[in-house]
């Protein structure tokens, strides 16, 4: 038995290195992926282009239009000239948002009634519009309060006297500088990961299928177990030397350290791959041909992965019938696994939960590809 | 005799048949779940409000944090030391406190300090819900704002937000879903094509029948080009039946840009599968080198103009980067040929170029 499995393993392994450039692709290009993205996607949203159409021209409007060039949030926009300018560089996205002070705007003032401006927003990127609402409002209160003591009590130092009824001050946790990279490398690291994982096996056993070699397996001694493990090894063996490629890569170019113990992120991204590489499998044990494995695994693993494991967008936002879904996903317990380890520094004790559902996950799924293989094998 | 080929790739793909179902169930499935996934708006985010003053004051402020939709209050506690257990335990991603002399201080008009603490691993949350809270506490203060007996002076800003008025980040996620279902769908099948016939060796058959290149590669692509343009209307009566989408602009011109799209992304599953040996290599290509870069860079969820200038370049290279701002302008803003052009010259140029290096490779290999 364990002749046989090591025979099978070594039978695998050269077919691995039978393909260097699968090999080469398999070891290097996660990493340079990571690098890639890494320094890519970024969800911070700065450079907001607001344009001002300034109907007034008086001293206050020019005040206002003068405040939009100081702020760093924005980038200087540009003076309009007409409402259909304003819709125009919106429609073309030129713009982010335009706002418009109306020509009774200074006289307002003057008189003391409340003057009102309006923001046109480009909503069609929803973070870039709450965004620039956000900063809007923000100003003009601080606006609002300058108002009240420089502008109506003119005093010589003018700032000095500006203090807001309530001082907010808020402090962040574990990122401080609210980087959007210290969120998203983790999930990136699982999402190449699961990608590269899965793909490695997804074609393993239906590619024996297509090209007739499985009757040879099937007529060997070997028990479908045998020929499951036999075919996870080699692939384990790849991912792991993968998995401290791009951990290192996300230690030293992003500074995205690990406060947590190295050796359980290692024990838990053993887990995750496990029951990525039984993903694999299982598409592989399912399928006829390797384009409808490619199509499966494509669209069972890239798409849900990305979206539904929390790696970009929040769990909780989504309805109930989608979260249950996410249950699916093993990244989604591996990237929070991955922040509390990589971010929070947690201990054993805050991901033992995640990785009893991953070790659950490979289990299920490597123990019914090889029921399906040994259901096949039976047939014959 | 080119419709010999097409009817044999046909029963091809028939004869697997997991394959027709996947590429017609999946985009829809696709599409739903991904569409009510998609939901970058801050809501529902747990608050914890740690009460040291006790005074009418803190209430009405907690009162009015809790009255706005963006904070769930998970619970109040009124001693400091308990936060940090206390967040852990009700799963907080922020607390407000509310230090003692608050009320008074906030009346005498000696500007009280709110603190406010939160867990930034998730940024993007945090810095927009951060933004809220600081709006909702300021505006409070206002109230008491100790200028005279006069009203307070102030500036209305009346915000209007145009193309999608509600921010709902679905409206913003679907149209990029779209181009994103079409791309994987395509590139998949037509990646394979061609390196199956080689991997099992029935391209030599092929090559000895009275069939010329051309018949071959469009006998190739024609099927999978008519399961992209029926995937196209299938998501799009989807966005609309399921999701409530309209069209803000015209559907031909939609459709139109949609098959240019097609032409690019058929292109490039062919270009791929002449560059690889087999099935395996096909795959890990098509999915390490042409999708991950069109789904990570091409703008779907981060923006491109957030990307350091070396990488923006590279984005000019992806069909996709044009065909995301075409769809979202189309279907959002109501956007025409007028606003277009350039990115429809643009992804002419490529899927041009793209075909024409993919037909010369082919071609050589088969020599």
């Amino acid at each position: 038995m364990k002749l046989e499995l090591r025979a099978m393993i070594r039978k695998e392994f050269r077919q691995v290195f039978r393909d260097p450039h699968t090999l080469g692709i398999l070891l290097l290009v996660p990493m340079m992926l990571l690098v890639l993205f890494g320094y890519a996607i970024s969800m911070d949203v700065d450079n907001i282009v607001v344009g001002v159409l300034d109907n007034d021209k008086s001293p206050e409007s020019r005040r206002i239009t003068e405040l939009f060039r100081v702020l760093d949030a924005f980038s200087p926009g540009e003076s309009l000239l007409s409402p259909d300018e304003a819709e125009e560089a919106l429609v073309d996205g030129r713009l982010n948002a335009v706002l418009i002070i109306p020509p009774e705007f200074g006289r307002d003032m003057e008189a003391g009634r409340i003057p009102s401006v309006q923001l046109l927003i480009d909503g069609s990127n929803v973070l870039v519009a709450s965004t620039t609402q956000g900063y809007v409002d923000a100003m003009f209160f601080d606006l609002s309060l300058r108002l009240n003591t420089e502008w109506r009590v003119p005093t010589a130092d003018g700032d000095a006297t500006f203090t807001p009824p309530i001082d907010f001050r808020p402090r962040t946790w574990f990122n401080p500088e609210l980087r959007s990279t210290v969120f998203l490398i983790p999930g990136l690291i699982a999402f190449i990961m699961v990608i590269t994982a899965v793909l490695s096996t997804a074609l393993s056993v239906v590619r024996e299928k297509e090209k007739g070699t499985m009757e040879m397996l099937d007529a060997s001694p070997l028990s479908s177990t045998t020929l499951i493990i036999g075919k996870t090894i080699p692939f384990m063996v790849i991912s792991m030397l993968e998995t401290v490629f791009i951990l290192i890569a996300g230690r030293f170019l992003f500074g995205v350290e690990i406060s947590g113990s190295i050796s359980l992120l290692l024990g838990i991204s053993f887990l995750f791959l496990l029951s990525c590489l039984g993903i694999g499998l299982l598409i592989s044990t399912v399928v006829d041909t390797q384009q409808s494995a490619f199509l499966l695994a494509t669209i069972s693993i890239v798409l849900p992965t990305m979206i539904l494991s929390g790696f970009i967008y929040p769990i909780r936002n989504m309805p109930i019938p989608v979260q249950a879904v996410t249950f699916l996903i093993p990244a989604r317990y591996f990237i929070s696994a991955e922040r509390a380890l990589m971010i929070r520094g947690a201990g054993a004790v805050s991901i033992w939960p995640q990785s009893v559902v991953l070790l659950g996950f490979s289990i299920v799924t490597l123990g019914i590809s090889s029921l399906r293989l040994g259901i096949r094998r039976r047939k014959r | 005799m080119i419709g010999h080929m097409i009817k044999k790739e046909f029963r091809q793909l028939k004869r697997d048949k997991r394959m027709l179902p996947i590429v017609f169930i999946a985009p829809v499935f696709q599409l739903l779940l991904l569409g009510f996934a998609a939901n970058l708006d801050p809501q529902n985010i747990s608050l914890l409000i740690c009460d040291l003053d006790r005074s009418p004051q803190s209430l009405e402020l907690s009162q009015e944090i809790v009255a706005s939709d963006y904070f769930i209050p998970v619970g109040t506690i009124y001693n400091l030391s308990e936060i940090a257990q206390e967040m852990e335990r009700r799963k907080a991603s922020a607390t407000m406190i509310v230090p003692k002399g608050f009320g008074a201080d906030l009346k005498a008009g000696r500007s009280p300090v709110i603190p406010y603490l939160v867990d930034g691993s998730d940024s993007t949350t945090a810095a927009i819900a951060t933004g809220y809270a600081g709006n909702i506490v300021r505006r409070y203060g206002l109230k008491y704002l100790n200028a005279d007996s006069l009203p307070p002076l102030r500036v209305d800003v009346q915000s209007r937000i145009f193309f999608n008025p509600a921010l709902v980040s679905r409206d913003f996620m679907i149209p990029g879903l779209l181009a994103l279902v079409l791309m994987v769908i395509t590139l998949v099948l037509t990646s394979l094509a061609v390196v199956k016939e080689k991997e099992l060796g029935t391209m030599e058959q092929l090559i000895v029948t009275p069939l010329s290149t051309a018949d071959i590669i469009y006998g190739k692509l024609i099927p999978f080009a008519m399961i992209g343009v029926l995937d196209i209307l299938l998501i799009m009566a989807a966005s609309r039946l399921i999701f409530g989408l309209e069209i803000a602009g015209s559907f031909l011109l939609l459709f139109a840009f949609s098959l240019l799209f097609l032409f690019n992304t058929l292109g490039l599953g062919l270009l791929v599968s002449t560059f690889s040996g087999n099935q395996q290599q096909a795959m890990m290509a098509s999915v390490l080198f042409v999708m991950l870069p069109m789904i990570m860079l091409s703008g779907f969820v981060f923006p491109v103009e957030n990307m350091p200038a070396a990488i923006r370049v590279l984005t000019y290279a992806m069909p996709m980067r044009y065909y995301l701002v075409i769809v979202r302008g189309i279907y959002l803003k109501g956007a025409g040929m007028s606003e277009l052009w350039e990115e429809g010259l643009a992804m002419l140029i490529l899927g041009i170029l793209i075909t024409v290096i993919s037909l010369l490779r082919f071609r050589k290999r088969l020599e």
